[in-house]
């Protein structure tokens, strides 16, 4: 070794980068000329290029966080990127560039627009399905609502309806449109009905009277506030108090007695008492309505 | 690559309305009200000078019309008194204080042109459409004067308080909301129905029909035409007096008011009172002939000594009981019944 040779110490610095300009220069001058300095060098970068083979795990180990700080960088940057729509998205793609895909594209929603207008236009108010059937109210099943159909005693037989004495209104009858479901369980109430009347019928017609009855009681009761001052209306609410309990009684009458005409007379009397109450609140409303 | 890019725009733009229109087709429809067309400038008019005579709702209408002397004449009113009189002009009168104007719609004319039926309106069909006029007559007092042949074939009224009076027409038929019907001397028919009030009939013939939901029916003097006119009354909460009445068939019933008739029996006179929880009082001759037919609670049946031909009595029930009367030779026949009221005969004197 010279005098003007370097040390271990600055050759490893050497290797490190660690030198400042001009001792760096002198450095790789001085190693360039002296045998002794270049292979002090050459065995230092063998030591070094050991020493990173062993260390190889070690200086792994931060690679994930150089892949932390990328993700970190990349998120940052993704925050502050402005957030691109659909439409740019779809830009981006390159796929509307393809002038087959978007004729495809407009075909489908073409069609699509006109099987959405046309299947709205179609579509009816109420149901159209299987389930739906159309019903006629037939005028002896329905009742008219405001046509007290009143059977004359003397002319009713056992059966048949009696004849109708007096017709107020006569509208036109509904059509009403009702799904199977409602009319099975319409008709079974229908049933029950007419197997509690049979149980407990006491005159001839009285089904017809009881039919008429629920078809005004339903109408009335709906219009009653509104037609009937305060004092009309106790006065009515009396009176329908009065003929349900001349109703009730006369029942009781008829059962203990089947054969009591005297009480079957009275029975008819009251049902129409009670119809004509009705009808006279219905009546009412309709000349009310006139001024409208 | 510029034309590329116009064509991915329009295709874009394309889509845009596609979907546009399937968000629209899904909401209600809503027609958009057109932009209101800016009025052309108009040169200013100087407004009309108001007419010298402003109709006035406290002015009086008054107004005629020549008819036939048998006028068939409907109405209806909203509010008010009306006055129905017969006069011995063919000549129609009507005069409306503080309420509405008149007006006549002609239907048929008789051989002199004159008018025999015809609507009486709130307003002069000749003068206006009566787009945004009410039909209906009003006013704190209508007065009518018509022939005294006059067939007033609808007087309806539809509101409020209406008070009718009608005298010396030969028919009235009369159906008000609320409001007492009086009549008199009506010659031929009448029908008169108030859903809140008294009606109250006098002096009068033919086949006639009372019937109030809240009130009394009171006649007197009343008589038949023809042989099968009747005579009807009902009420339901309200008492029913007749008096006089010398018609053949008569039919009253009310639920919880009391029933009186006093008069004659017609020999062929068929008689039918019904009652629910009132009274029925029934005063006629002692001399009288009928049947009598009595349906009423136990013990409820009273008479005041008649001296019947017959009297049988019968159970009708737990509570109830027939009577089967006859008075004289038994040409009419008088059903009453009473299901928990009391039911008295009285001897008229």
């Amino acid at each position: 070794m010279k005098e003007n040779c370097f040390d271990e110490g600055t050759i490893q610095a050497f290797l490190d980068g660690e030198l400042s300009s001009d001792l760096l220069e002198n450095v790789a001058r001085h190693v360039a000329l002296c045998d002794d300095c270049a292979l002090l060098l050459n065995e230092a970068e063998e030591e070094s290029a050991f020493a990173f083979d062993i260390l190889g795990e070690e200086f792994n180990t931060l690679v994930p966080t150089e892949r932390i700080r990328a993700n970190v960088y990349q998120a940052i940057s993704e925050i502050d990127k402005p957030k691109l729509t659909i439409w740019q998205k779809l830009i981006s793609l390159r796929i509307l560039s393809n002038p087959s895909i978007v004729a495809f594209a407009s075909l489908l929603i073409v069609v699509g627009v006109v099987a959405t207008v046309l299947s709205f236009r179609n579509q009816p108010s109420f149901p159209t399905n299987d389930d739906v059937v159309v019903i006629k109210p037939k005028s002896e099943s329905v009742p008219n609502p405001v046509v007290p159909l009143i059977p004359n005693p003397a002319t009713t037989t056992e059966g048949t309806p009696g004849k109708i004495e007096k017709v107020v209104y006569k509208p036109e009858p509904k059509v009403v449109v009702q799904n199977k479901t409602q009319v099975k369980n319409r008709e079974t109430k229908i049933v029950r009905a007419k197997t509690d009347e049979v149980k407990t019928i006491a005159v001839e017609g009285e089904d017809t009277y009881i039919k008429t009855i629920a078809t005004l009681e339903t109408s009335v009761n709906a219009k009653k506030d509104n037609v009937l001052r305060a004092s009309s209306r106790v006065s009515y609410e009396r009176d329908m108090a009065v003929v349900e309990d001349s109703i009730k009684r006369m029942k009781d009458e008829v059962r203990k007695n089947p054969k009591n005409e005297a009480a079957k007379q009275i029975l008819r009397n009251s049902y129409q008492n009670k119809i004509e109450l009705l009808n006279s609140v219905t009546e009412r409303s309709e000349l009310m309505a006139r001024l409208d | 690559m510029k034309n590329q890019n116009i064509f991915e725009l329009g295709s874009l733009l394309l889509i845009f309305l596609l979907f546009s229109s399937i968000v629209f087709a899904q909401k209600t429809v809503v027609t958009p009200k057109p932009n209101p067309k800016p009025f052309p400038q108009t040169p200013k008019v100087e407004p009309p000078d108001p007419p010298d005579v402003v109709w006035n709702d406290d002015i009086p209408f008054e107004k005629t019309i020549q008819v036939d002397e048998g006028v068939l004449i409907n109405l209806c009113i909203s509010e008010g008194n009306v006055k129905i009189n017969g006069w011995e002009r063919d000549e129609l009168r009507v005069f409306i204080n503080q309420g509405s104007k008149a007006g006549f719609k002609v239907h048929n004319k008789n051989r002199d042109n004159k008018p025999s039926r015809l609507t009486i309106l709130g307003y002069d069909p000749t003068k206006s459409k009566g787009k945004d006029e009410s039909q209906w007559l009003s006013g704190d007092q209508i007065e009518l004067d018509v022939p005294m042949r006059t067939n007033l074939s609808s007087l309806t009224g539809v509101e409020g308080d209406v008070t009718v009076s009608i005298q010396s027409i030969s028919k009235a038929i009369v159906k008000i909301n609320e409001g007492n019907i009086n009549l008199r001397d009506i010659s031929e028919k009448i029908s008169a129905k108030t859903f809140d009030g008294n009606i109250f009939v006098e002096d009068s013939k033919g086949d006639i029909d009372l019937d109030t939901t809240n009130g009394s029916v009171l006649g007197y003097n009343l008589e038949p035409i023809e042989v099968d006119d009747a005579l009807k009354a009902k009420t339901n909460n309200g008492s029913v007096l007749l008096q006089s009445a010398t018609h053949s068939v008569i039919e009253v019933s009310s639920i919880t008011g009391t029933i009186k008739f006093s008069g004659e029996i017609q020999t062929d006179g068929q008689y039918t009172f019904r009652n629910t929880n009132g009274q029925i009082l029934l005063e006629m001759p002692e001399n009288s002939s009928c049947v009598l037919e009595v349906l009423s609670e136990m013990n409820k049946f009273q008479h005041n000594n008649f001296k019947f031909v017959t009297y049988n009595i019968s159970n009708a029930g737990s509570t109830m009981q027939m009577v089967r009367a006859q008075l004289g030779k038994g040409d009419a026949t008088i059903s009453l019944q009473n299901q928990s009221g009391k039911i008295v005969l009285l001897k008229k004197k």
